[in-house]
């Protein structure tokens, strides 16, 4: 019990999740993973794009990337590249295409040194879509679950707070939201509301609360009751601080599971939606959309099924994997 | 004029099976400086009233139903009854004048916050202060309550620290903004029988120190004798007995009491073949009770009266609260 003689400076609390967190390799390699796919979300201009990211034209510097320099405005990049005159100077991207160039040349163009994975029926290469939709697959998976953690929290903290009849309330409205099939309520909303990625989040989002209202409820009906709760009571503390300050914390755990679950859960959402053509609009790729796209070329083209099929199973595995671990590192209870 | 005075206090929990009378008008008053033991086996409503005075029953499913409780909030106006503030003013009296410490100092202490943090937490909500003046209170009542290198050791999670020390942070907490009634919720039942010696006399010492009030609710006689003035004991949601610890000690009347203090394992080796004294049978379900004297079942003494008659707080005239018909020395 004594443990602090053992270690006599104090950890941070973050410091010593992570250190829970680090017993699991394959778990770090999933939040490496995770993190990479971050990386490649934000900076997919950098990654996939037919502009150069960095040129010297005409004596002056500039990031067509971010915004083409009027000099260089109406000028056939194409034909510069392949012909630069003296003293032009361009830093390409690794992936030198964009997700919407066309490249009537290539068409269905198996894996290649070009096209690292290949390109599809209309000769836009894979690798530069697979970039770009891990930016619509992954915000709307955090924005979802971001939307659907709050609405959870709040209600499931008041819920098992209170007691009594906001208790009741809350747990039948609860009940009420599970038993709508969530998928076909998130079709019949767009449907109206048309598609978009924030339409998308949204509906997610606002669909998607209940695990975490009555897991958080749950957590609040046995905190209370326990000492340190009742203590932070005694010694004089508001309702409002109690909760937020002394419940919410201790029952992050089960949270941050379901959430992990939650942004996986969300990421398949909208690639089935895009498979079903609710998803994005078409001008914007997403993974969804590419799986829908690639079923009539499915006997031709193996790789614009496996390609973002295997995106979307390594990115929920990798998300389900963290959550995981996250759970073992944050319970008390299994700390050694 | 007493710091506390309790009137009927009634407490009921509203369970599925029935209206649990956890505490059933009880009365009893403390003075400044005071320590009262309030005994009893478990459930019999010691706890209860301990969190009706802090106005802390959970509810639901339990709520205050009667009673008063003053409270000698200001040096010169009248006692007010604790009972009827607002939520917010009794928030106020929470911790700053009558403050509380729980049983379990496992649980008692928020896993995911330093020590440090949450005796901060409990200065600030009252009183305040900068950072630093904060910081150096929160030090000052890490040492005062016997804690080694106490500058490093606010920096300490819960689980770092060993049972003992955790029950000397609870009461760090509790005492920090110098609350002029502590009321210690079994604070020693969990702990090794040597630290619960180190606590005891920690609480006494700093009792004498504030010139506090102490309300301690055990149901270890030996910790009773041991720091409180006063005894009430407790059974079944009323008080049976009340009195000096001498008296309570030395002449206990009521039959529960004295089957109580029977019940107090000897020193000396019991010779072979001998049983352990206890009382037979257990608390009856306080939901439902049985007319008269919730003892009888158990009682030694019982007579036909005592189920029929709801006892009086001194039916004998001996001066003090016993309440049975026919309270006399063993």
């Amino acid at each position: 019990m004594e443990r602090g003689s053992l270690n006599p400076s104090s950890q941070k609390y973050s410091a010593l999740i992570w250190r829970q967190f680090k017993k699991s390799r394959l778990a770090v390699i999933c939040l490496v993973f995770v993190a990479i796919l971050a990386a490649v979300a934000v900076a997919a201009p950098f990654i996939a794009n037919d502009r150069p990211v960095l040129m010297r034209y005409n004596g002056s510097w500039s990031m067509p990337v971010l915004k083409m320099p009027v000099a260089l405005r109406g000028v056939d990049l194409y034909e510069l590249m392949s012909n630069p005159p003296a003293g032009t100077w361009m830093l390409m991207p690794p992936i030198k295409y964009s997700p919407g160039s066309y490249d009537l040349s290539s068409v269905l163009a198996a894996p290649s040194l070009q096209h690292p994975f290949g390109t599809d029926g209309d000769g836009r290469d894979v690798a530069a879509q697979l970039v770009w939709g891990s930016r619509v697959s992954l915000s709307v998976g955090v924005v979802a679950v971001g939307i659907a953690v709050a609405i959870g929290v709040l209600l499931g903290l008041i819920a098992g707070f209170y007691g009594g009849w906001i208790d009741i309330a809350v747990s039948r409205f609860i009940e009420v939201m599970i038993c709508f099939p969530t998928f076909f309520l998130i079709l019949a909303v767009l449907a109206f509301v048309g598609p978009s990625i924030y339409n998308i989040m949204i509906v997610i989002g606002v669909t998607g609360w209940t695990g975490v209202a009555r897991l958080v409820r749950g957590e609040c009906l046995k905190l209370r009751r326990r000492e340190f709760v009742m203590a932070a009571a005694a010694s004089g503390a508001r309702d409002r601080r109690v909760m937020l300050r002394h419940i919410l914390p201790n029952s992050m755990a089960p949270v941050l599971v379901s959430a992990s679950f939650g942004i996986a859960g969300a990421i398949l959402v909208e690639a089935s939606l895009s498979f079903l053509g609710f998803g994005v609009p078409p001008s914007q790729p997403s993974w969804g959309s590419m799986l829908s796209q690639a079923q009539q070329f499915m006997d031709i083209a193996w790789w614009l099924t496996l390609i973002p099929g295997s995106a979307i199973f390594f990115t929920i595995t990798a998300y389900n994997l963290v959550g995981e671990a996250l759970r073992d590192a944050i319970d008390p209870n299994l700390r050694t | 004029m007493p710091l506390l005075s309790v009137e009927h206090l009634t407490t009921h929990l509203f369970t599925d099976s029935g209206v649990v009378r956890a505490v059933d008008g009880v009365s009893f008053s403390l003075d400044r400086g005071e320590a009262l033991g309030i005994v009893g086996e478990s459930g019999c409503g010691k706890s209860m009233t301990a969190l009706s005075l802090m106005r802390l029953v959970p509810e639901p499913p339990g709520r205050i139903v009667g009673g008063r409780v003053l409270f000698q909030l200001t040096a010169t106006g009248g006692p007010v009854d604790l009972l009827m503030l607002s939520n917010e003013q009794m928030r106020k009296v929470r911790g700053k004048r009558l403050a509380m410490i729980f049983q379990e100092p496992m649980t008692s202490l928020n896993p995911v916050f330093t020590i440090g943090d949450q005796i901060a937490e409990a200065i600030k909500l009252h009183e305040g202060g900068s950072r630093r003046q904060v910081q150096s209170r929160v030090v000052d009542m890490l040492s005062l309550v016997g804690i080694p290198t106490p500058a490093q050791r606010a920096n300490d999670y819960p689980h770092q620290l060993s049972g003992g020390m955790r029950q000397r942070v609870m009461i760090a907490m509790a005492l920090s903004c110098r609350p002029e009634i502590l009321l210690a919720d079994e604070p020693t039942t969990a702990l090794d029988v040597t630290i619960q010696a180190q606590i005891l006399d920690l609480l006494r010492r700093l009792q004498a120190e504030f010139g506090m009030s102490l309300v301690l609710v055990t149901h270890d006689l030996g910790v009773v004798a041991e720091v409180a003035q006063r005894v009430i004991v407790m059974y079944a949601g009323k008080i049976v007995e009340q009195g000096t610890v001498d008296q309570i000690f030395r002449q206990p009347l009521h039959p529960y009491t004295q089957g109580l203090l029977k019940a107090i394992p000897p020193l000396a080796k019991l010779p072979p073949g001998t049983r352990f004294a206890t009382i037979p049978g257990t608390v009856p379900d306080l939901a439902h009770l049985p007319r008269g004297c919730a003892f009888a079942d158990r009682c030694p003494k019982v007579r036909e009266n005592c189920r029929e008659n709801e006892v009086p707080d001194d039916p004998c005239n001996v001066g003090r609260l016993v309440r049975c018909f026919y309270a006399s020395n063993p």
